[in-house]
């Protein structure tokens, strides 16, 4: 399971976890700069709990990181099986005006901005592994198909972009927003409400595309049916 | 030779007797067939042996160098050798695996290299697997069994054992463990290669496992008795690819994988063998920048040659390509094991239009090649007549404490006239290759 | 080495049964075979009746055919050689090549007895090798468990195909305290009360065999 961590624009502090039949976990950092910690149960148990919480400080600076290596990022230049450019994209790319752009930057904005006015929010279009393809010919989709069709594009005109989940305050569930590689500093783009990532965001995890991203992962041995249910609580705190 | 001739049933007795077979899925179903095995031995002079082994060493040693800096600095993408899109578009290159440096630094403990050699003597490299490649085994076992059937023919050719491929393999995991035992993980008794896995276990002394019986916890991997006790894993010889390697970070489907074993091997506390990732520089659009390499990385010229090798990707080479099509054979880089070879000359006019429209629209993901006109081997063919057919031969090369050439390898040969794919997938048989000491 | 999980204890026992089993019902075929030559020609019901299997052949001659040589049948000698290779060929590490020589050799005797004009005949190859299998396992075996698991898998097999067809007692007896002797050695778990109950069932009088039977079903704890 990821944890928030610190960047640029964020703080976290006073993290605990809590869960419901397990007590030693390990913690790691893995390559797409995330945090998360894990674990194994070898006895057999038909629930399991997990709760995060902590404090969040955010907008304490426009963009989430510096990079100063060009060629740390340069895997995320390429297009993945959900994000896969065909006809639709292309085409949909082939109308936008990269032209009068200056820079990584101004074409983030653009495609955020059409993308918002050209597609429509709806819950029920789209299936939970949608290619970016597929939700752009439907023309409609949550916030993971904005975040796959932003990156697509992106990905096309060659530039790093990467898919990243959070929070928003006031929303009871995850949320999934764009960032992009401008000029050494990575951005956060959310085309679903047409906004550039400010305090009102907490980030959690970035990949590659929603299948790097998910904020709980398992495996079970054995024969088993499971169900998940996820709460997102984000509160604004005085002072 | 006419000894090892004359032996021929007894040899193929044995081999049975021994079950040295392969497993191949046809239609869905799962078959194993004897590894079809031909009694005249590839021969290699002691000096051909020399030249052979300071360009494998060589080449080993600078594809260790290029995953070391590709997963590290990537000064070699930087310094404008290689275009990032080579790199990073890569199907075998792994995010994840980004700043992990493996225990020892060693990425390729194990490499299969692939060479040909030409009627005029010259040898090529075909391609490097850096992977998990297979095959010792096959002539470790004939080795053993020919020394039984035709004991003469050794007596009088000096040729350097090759049994000690074991002992090599075992020195490679002792070196680079982290304080346990040792096991082979495979995927499971229904792999082509169970055979090779089960025989090197024996030999080595490492535990065979399946996977089922290692839990990761605390970052430690650990094997699991029948009372539930616990003993720390320091080495995993896998024979299982990096997608189904760990659930947690690769494919999340996979069964056959460890939960968490990335985690463990990213921290040190756990070799793998061969480190994930390493399919970034097995790449067959990476292998055209191998001589590349070897001056950026080591500052000398490669000892042996690729087979010339055009990238479409690259305008010269694709104006090159498009004028001598006929002459060259292309290939699919995302492909293995013969598959997704195309010879230029073989295409009728449609299907070469066709072709040509396919590389021009993805340049990037085809390599063509020079066909080269192989020294043939001869076989026995099933009537006892000595027949000429196209072989290859794969050299593995292992690297520890210091990087060594198994004094034997793995011929591979063709048992259709025409062909030139020698896979064992394909129905290709092997033979023994002899390192002589003089 | 020398570690032995639960999958591989697993597989050492049912190599054990499954040679076992092979020999003992080879040997019962060889039996029957001759009584239904001229004696009882109608022999092979009561053969399947006794070790417990459906009669499905029909006829004496489908009998003789099927029984040792069709592989589509899951009670044939050839499916139980079958299970018994895929026990042993995951344990090449723990049996070595040498041992797991035998039963390959086994299977291609078996088949080559099938394509054979005096097919019983030459099955007799196949006890040969499994012979030379359990000597390999007593000789070039050198781990002890790993010896006693493959023994202890042999003499729970032994022990219930002789209860199956209700040999006397004395044999019964017999093969029981060998098994116990393997049963101690291969350090395996296995439940008391089971061996206390066969114990005291052998020093009463006459023994009822299903009781038995059922009773050593639950011995080994997985």
């Amino acid at each position: 399971m990821f944890l928030p961590k610190d960047t640029q624009r964020q703080k976290i502090s006073g993290v605990e976890i809590r869960t419901s039949n397990y007590e030693k976990y390990c913690v790691t950092d893995d390559n797409f700069g995330n945090r998360k910690f894990y674990g194994l149960i070898e006895e057999s148990h038909s629930r399991f709990d997990v709760a995060v919480s902590g404090e969040a400080q955010t907008g304490l600076d426009i963009c989430e990181e510096y990079t100063v290596n060009p060629y740390k990022y340069a895997f995320l230049k390429v297009q993945t099986k959900l994000t896969e450019a065909g006809e639709n994209i292309k085409k949909y790319r082939s109308e936008l005006d990269f032209e009068s752009c200056l820079g990584a930057y101004e074409k983030a904005l653009l495609v955020m901005n059409t993308l918002h006015n050209s597609f429509v929010y709806d819950s029920a279009a789209t299936q939970i592994h949608e290619t970016a393809e597929n939700a752009l010919a439907l023309g409609r989709g949550v916030c993971q198909d904005y975040t796959h069709i932003m990156l697509s594009l992106l990905r096309e005109e060659g530039i790093p972009a990467r898919y990243v989940v959070g929070m928003m305050i006031g929303e009871g569930a995850s949320h999934a927003w764009v960032e992009a590689l401008c000029n050494g500093c990575w951005y956060g783009f959310d085309p679903t409400n047409n906004k550039l990532v400010n305090d009102e965001y907490i980030r959690v995890s970035c990949g590659r595309d929603s299948s790097d991203c998910s904020v709980i992962r398992g495996k079970f041995y054995g024969y088993v049916t499971q169900r998940q249910t996820e709460t997102v609580t984000v509160e604004e705190k005085e002072g | 030779m006419q000894e090892l001739i004359r032996h021929t049933k007894t040899i193929n007795r044995l081999l049975a007797r021994y079950g040295v077979k392969f497993g191949i899925y046809k239609n869905g179903e799962f078959n194993e067939q004897l590894f079809p095995f031909d009694p005249i031995p590839r021969i290699i002079e002691n000096s051909e042996f020399q030249f052979l082994e300071k360009g494998l060493k060589q080449r080993v040693n600078a594809l260790n160098c290029f995953l070391s800096d590709i997963y590290g600095e990537k000064r070699i993408v930087r310094d404008g050798v290689i275009p990032e899109e080579f790199i990073f578009s890569a199907k075998g290159f792994l995010p994840p695996c980004d700043g992990v440096v493996p225990p020892k630094g060693i990425f390729s403990h194990i490499s299969g290299i692939d060479l040909v050699q030409s009627k005029d003597d010259n040898w090529y490299i075909l391609e490097d697997n850096l992977r998990v490649p297979s095959g010792a085994s096959y002539p470790m076992i004939a080795r053993e069994l020919q020394r039984r059937s035709a004991p003469d023919a050794f007596s009088s050719n000096s040729v350097i054992d090759n049994r000690n491929y074991a002992e090599l393999l075992k020195e490679v995991m002792d070196y680079v463990n982290t304080g346990g035992i040792n096991v082979i993980l495979s995927p499971g008794r229904y792999n082509a290669a169970f055979f090779e896995h089960s025989y090197l276990a024996e030999k080595t002394g490492a535990v065979l496992t399946t996977g089922k019986e290692i839990v990761c916890e605390n970052d430690r991997l650990y094997y699991i008795d029948y009372l539930g006790r616990k003993q720390r894993i320091g080495a995993v010889y896998r024979r299982i690819s990096d997608e189904y390697l760990d659930p947690m970070t690769f494919y999340e489907e996979s069964v056959i994988g460890i939960p968490h074993i990335f985690e463990a091997y990213k921290k040190g506390s756990v070799a793998l063998l061969n480190a994930p990732g390493n399919g970034v520089a097995d790449d067959k659009g990476i292998y055209y920048f191998v001589p590349k390499m070897i001056k950026y990385y080591l500052g000398e010229d490669a000892v042996l040659m690729n087979a010339p090798t055009y990238l479409p990707y690259y305008e010269d080479d694709m104006k090159y390509v498009l004028d001598n099509f006929d002459s060259l054979v292309i290939k699919d880089v995302a492909e293995a094991g013969g598959y997704g070879v195309v010879f230029g000359s073989s295409l009728t006019k449609e299907k070469k239009a066709e072709f040509i429209a396919l590389l021009k629209s993805e340049p990037r993901r085809f390599i063509a090649q020079e066909v080269i006109d192989f020294y043939d081997l001869d076989i026995l063919d099933p009537d006892g007549k000595q027949v000429p057919r196209k072989a290859d031969l794969r050299a593995f090369v292992l690297a520890g404490g210091e990087t060594k050439v198994w004094p034997s390898g793995l011929t591979r040969f063709s048992r259709n006239p025409d062909s030139f794919i020698v896979n064992s997938s394909q129905g290709g048989g092997f033979k023994d290759t002899w390192v002589l000491s003089r | 080495m020398g570690i032995i999980t639960v999958d591989k204890s697993d597989h050492l026992l049912w190599l054990g049964r499954y040679t076992e089993r092979v020999y003992t019902t080879l040997n019962l075929y060889f039996q029957s075979a001759d009584r239904m030559i001229d004696t009882t020609p109608d022999y092979y019901g009561e053969f399947c009746r006794k070790i417990g299997i459906e009669n499905v052949y029909g006829s004496r001659k489908n009998f003789l055919r099927t029984y040792p040589f069709d592989e589509n049948d899951p009670n044939s000698i050839i499916s139980n050689l079958n299970r018994a290779y895929d026990n042993a060929i995951v344990m090449r590490d723990y049996i070595g090549t040498e041992t797991m020589a035998y039963i390959q050799l086994a299977i291609d005797d078996i088949h080559s007895a099938g394509r054979s004009a005096a097919p019983i005949a030459d099955l007799m190859l196949v006890i040969d090798h499994i012979l030379a299998f359990w000597g390999c396992v007593n000789d070039m075996i050198d781990n002890e468990q790993i010896r006693n698991i493959i023994k202890l898998g042999k003499g729970i097999e032994r022990l219930d195909l002789y209860l199956s067809l209700g040999l006397p007692d004395s044999n019964i007896i017999r093969e029981y305290r060998r098994m116990k002797q393997f049963l101690a050695k291969s350090k395996l778990r296995y439940d008391d009360s089971v061996i206390n109950t066969v114990d005291s069932m052998i020093s009463e009088s006459e023994l009822n065999h299903p009781n038995v039977k059922n009773l050593l079903r639950n011995l080994i704890v997985e």
